[in-house]
């Protein structure tokens, strides 16, 4: 059963449309790569007309609302019912390899590219939404379905473990960042 | 290391800043798709009242069919639940404390009733409730939660289970000893209330350092001492005792993989 959308409801949605395209299109790309990332952003914009009436009135949490659906369309076409699965980040590849010095500051990208590849899924996901997407820890605490205080206790953690590997360097054998497989383990109990 | 300039860095490796410019292609695709989008027909909101409705009325069906249920797995079962606000304070990710706070010191007083002293192997907290993971010295598992709220009785419930496993996890596994519901309702002024919480325990493998549990209350991260691991979140509703749960595991190399973890029968 439907409705016919009412002028009202267009403009509405046609301002968040040209408001937040952009951002939604970025968010996809940093969990997707580039292929195929307009059609989960259409997609996402599809599910968020379908729900407009749950669109939140604040733009920051607007933004996170789409954020979350977005994240859903993602999952949803990766794993099908694991869809509360942290979602991996790649970070860009860092281009040329001068054989001149390197400053502080492009030693230091050079070490967190390597060292962002040893986070979890769930740590880069934090970590992405707070600094890439530059969500607020409410905004996105509603794209995890969490707690605003759960996001920053993950952020501090996160923020953590990255560091520690910037400067520790990352374990011995180097590895890409795996995607997740999915096997299961019993246990008796009495 | 400044916060502000590992944050710098990490923008600079923004994959989605390095592709072509999105304000540009804006243009004719998202053009088309806004198109069909508001030609696509909405749901009317009659129909999603009604499927809110009967969301709201199962809920509270369970509440009642289940009536007050205490966990009872193996050897002994305290029946101390009385409704909490434990679930409005709980969070994600728990903190570890010490065996002296006042949550822990709770459960081993509620233990004395017991024979054998308490041993704690795991604690931690999630707002105003203590998780203890502890041995009662006569082979068996204790899991014993602990509310407290100043100015009010403490609140919680203990739960002994044997553990008969026969072998060690694997390196990079897990191993499930508990998975169980528990589940309250009580009639007050306003009507029925409902509470209830899945507690999970186990054993991990010396090279796991990381599990995050998918459940409905969202990613819930395991607190982890020395290979033993515990979390618990609240639920809505009770309609499996055991559930099973899907967890996300992190090794020290940096792998990760998506497990299944059940109670066995």
């Amino acid at each position: 059963m439907s409705t016919p959308q009412t002028p009202g409801d267009e403009q509405r949605f046609t301002a968040l449309f040209d408001d937040a395209y952009t951002d939604v299109l970025r968010f996809v790309r940093r969990r997707h790569g580039e292929d195929g990332a307009e059609d989960v952003v259409s997609d996402t914009f599809l599910t968020a007309w379908r729900r407009l009436d749950d669109l939140p009135t604040d733009h920051g949490n607007a933004r996170a609302w789409l954020f979350g659906i977005a994240r859903g369309t993602l999952a949803n076409s990766r794993r099908g019912a694991h869809r509360r699965q942290a979602l991996g980040i790649r970070l860009a590849a860092i281009e040329g390899s001068s054989a001149a010095p390197l400053d502080d500051s492009a030693a230091l990208t050079i070490d967190l590219a390597r060292a962002w590849r040893y986070l979890s899924a769930t740590d880069q996901e934090t970590l992405a939404l707070a600094v890439l997407d530059g969500l607020t820890s409410a905004q996105a605490a509603r794209v995890l379905s969490t707690t605003a205080v759960a996001f920053r206790l993950r952020l501090s953690r996160a923020r953590r473990r990255l560091r520690r590997l910037v400067d520790e360097g990352p374990p011995a054998l180097p590895r890409l960042a795996p995607a997740p497989t999915t096997d299961s383990t019993w246990e008796a109990t009495s | 290391m400044r916060t502000t300039d590992l944050d710098d860095a990490l923008r600079s490796l923004d994959p989605a800043t390095s592709t072509a410019s999105t304000a540009a292609e804006r243009s004719h695709r998202a053009d088309v798709d806004l198109h069909r989008i508001l030609a696509t027909p909405r749901p009317q909101p009659a129909a999603r009242a009604a499927r809110s409705r009967r969301t709201m009325w199962r809920g509270g069906l369970v509440a009642v069919a289940v009536s007050a249920l205490v966990l009872v797995a193996g050897g002994v079962a305290f029946d101390i639940w009385r409704p909490t606000t434990a679930s409005a304070t709980w969070t994600s990710v728990g903190e570890q404390v010490a065996a002296d706070t006042p949550g822990v010191q709770q459960c081993a007083t509620w233990w004395q009733t017991q024979q054998a002293p308490l041993q704690p192997v795991l604690q931690e907290e999630r707002g105003d409730t203590t998780l203890v993971l502890a041995s009662d010295g006569a082979g068996g598992e204790l899991l014993c939660t602990a509310t407290l709220v100043p100015g009010q009785e403490p609140v919680g419930g203990m739960t002994s289970i044997k553990d008969t496993r026969d072998s060690e996890p694997a390196p990079d596994g897990a191993e499930v000893v508990f998975v169980d519901t528990s589940f309250q309702e009580a009639l007050v002024q306003n009507g029925w209330q409902s509470h209830g919480h899945i507690a999970v325990t186990g054993h991990l493998g010396e090279n796991v350092t990381d599990l995050v549990l998918e459940t409905s209350a969202g990613p819930v991260e395991a607190s982890i001492v020395d290979g033993r691991f515990a979390a618990w979140w609240p639920i809505q509703d009770d309609s499996d005792p055991h559930p099973e749960v899907v967890a996300t595991l992190t090794t020290a190399d940096g792998d990760s993989r998506t497990v299944t973890l059940r109670e066995a029968d």
